[in-house]
């Protein structure tokens, strides 16, 4: 019996590797309430599939806070705590080559989303989170065919964002107030989020 | 008994970090996107020359501005004369990279723009042009639960088989271009080629990044067993002849995309610059 449900444990364990379809969490940030992770379905032949997992800080309960038409079926790719308690989402089409990434805003009491920015900057890690900006930190190639830093700001429409100062992202791991999270699991696969509030602790899945 | 169970499973999972599981080899080939680029695909082809290997360039229509008759676009004709006299296989990228099925679903583009965006490199490059051609994003290629953007998918897929191409995605796409994910593209790229059981790869002839490790991600490849092959191993349709719908120049669509435009000027601006030195 221990042998076949080993050998049952090393079958699902491979066919999950194997075929890679599992969702996978792509960024975090926290409110100091709230833990919000972006999420990704990449099945073979089909668009991306994303939407935000919210994680209430206090009940360590998750909701599932789908994505517009327009961003369906990028990556989520950055997300910024905003006043009122706003969330910015900055999403990517990140398959074959990226494109210029798209920032929104989303108000969690009225459901709405709001289409902020198009930022002209296909290729960066680095951003800069300023009040009422983002500053990409953006890689460009140069005339010499050699890779230089060209910074690109981006004014957020009259949403104010918590400062931050420079990230890098993805993030993947988030410290605010009581409130703890952290991606687990292979680098850029995580499949699982530690959410910690207080003393309590859960693991969450996407 | 435990101990032979133990034994197994590490065995298991640390294979996956180094070679295939049960050491397993497979074949792979490679392809870049979106050249050619004036100093960075001839430092690409260098390199594969030297490492003997046959790839796939799906290049940009935008490079080839007014056809052969300008010549501004001279460097970029010979640069696809050395790939085709080299053996690798030249592939349409489309003529702008564009989301043909987002600038569809979101009502940038007619259809009329859109398929002439898809078709009108061919008769710019067809004298060097394998009857291939891959999607920018692949975006229409793939499956959407959107049906309005699985509408639009299936107009641009039916655009392609039409004008005569057969469509080439990959299998392993390493994200050479990402930034956020510079430190993971070896690793990665050698589990999704464990995953996929090898096949395709895409990479870009215009990433500086891809240039500078293109040979040591080679030789990565190469050292856990892997074999590098010619596309017509995984797309036998490549060495098809040109159909004659793909040579045809339809008429000119307008170019709206400014990540496009914005290519294209860097490239140009790249080109004045070598004319210069």
């Amino acid at each position: 019996m221990k042998k076949i449900t080993s050998l049952t444990l090393a079958t699902v364990l491979f066919s999950s590797m194997a075929f890679g379809q599992a969702p996978i969490f792509t960024t975090l940030t926290s409110s100091g309430k709230n833990v919000f992770a972006g999420v990704k379905l990449q099945e073979k032949g089909m668009e991306p599939d994303t939407y935000i997992l919210e994680v209430a800080g206090d009940k360590l309960s998750s909701s599932k806070i789908p994505l517009p038409a327009e961003i369906m079926h990028r990556e989520v790719i950055g997300l910024f705590s905003a006043e009122a308690n706003k969330l910015v989402v900055m999403s990517q089409r990140t398959v074959e080559q990226g494109d210029k990434p798209l920032l929104h805003s989303y108000d969690p009491a009225k459901k709405e989303w709001k289409k902020l920015a198009e930022a002209d900057c296909v290729n960066f890690a680095k951003v800069k989170i300023e009040a009422t900006a983002v500053t990409f930190v953006c890689l460009e190639t140069n005339k010499k065919g050699e890779e230089i830093e060209v910074p690109k700001k981006v004014a957020l429409a009259g949403v104010k964002l918590k400062p931050a100062g420079e990230v890098t992202l993805p993030m993947q791991k988030v410290e605010q107030e009581s409130l703890k999270a952290e991606f687990i699991g292979e680098a850029f696969e995580w499949k699982e989020l530690k959410v910690g509030f207080n003393k309590k602790e859960k693991v969450f899945n996407p | 008994m435990k101990k032979i169970i133990f034994i197994t499973l590490s065995l298991f999972v640390s294979s996956v970090h180094a070679a295939c599981p049960g050491g397993k080899t497979y074949p792979v080939s490679l392809t870049f996107d979106d050249g050619p680029h004036p100093t960075l695909t001839p430092k690409v082809l260098k390199i594969l020359e030297e490492e003997k290997i046959k790839a796939s360039f799906f290049v940009l229509g935008e490079h080839f501005p007014g056809g052969k008759s300008n010549p501004a676009n001279k460097w970029a004709y010979d640069l696809l004369e050395k790939e085709k006299k080299a053996g690798h296989y030249i592939g349409s990228h489309t003529f702008h990279h564009i989301d043909h099925s987002q600038m569809l679903s979101h009502h940038k583009m007619s259809e009329a723009e859109v398929k002439n965006n898809i078709v009108r490199s061919g008769a710019l490059i067809k004298d060097y042009l394998n009857p291939i051609l891959r999607l920018p994003y692949g975006a229409g290629s793939f499956h959407s639960s959107n049906p309005v953007v699985q509408k639009n998918n299936d107009l641009i897929m039916k655009t392609i088989k039409e004008a005569g191409y057969k469509h080439v995605g990959w299998d392993i796409d390493t994200e050479d271009w990402n930034a956020k994910k510079r430190a993971n593209v070896l690793p990665s790229t050698l589990k999704q080629i464990c995953q996929t059981h090898g096949g395709v790869i895409l990479f870009h002839d215009i990433q500086a990044n891809t240039v500078a490790h293109l040979r040591e991600w080679i030789h990565a490849i190469r050292a856990e067993g892997h074999t590098i092959v010619g596309l017509e191993h995984f797309v036998p349709d490549v060495k098809k002849p040109l159909p004659a719908a793909i040579c045809e120049m339809p008429a000119p669509g307008k170019p709206i995309s400014k990540q496009s435009e914005d290519l294209s000027h860097h490239v140009h601006q790249a080109v004045q610059h070598i004319k210069k030195d």
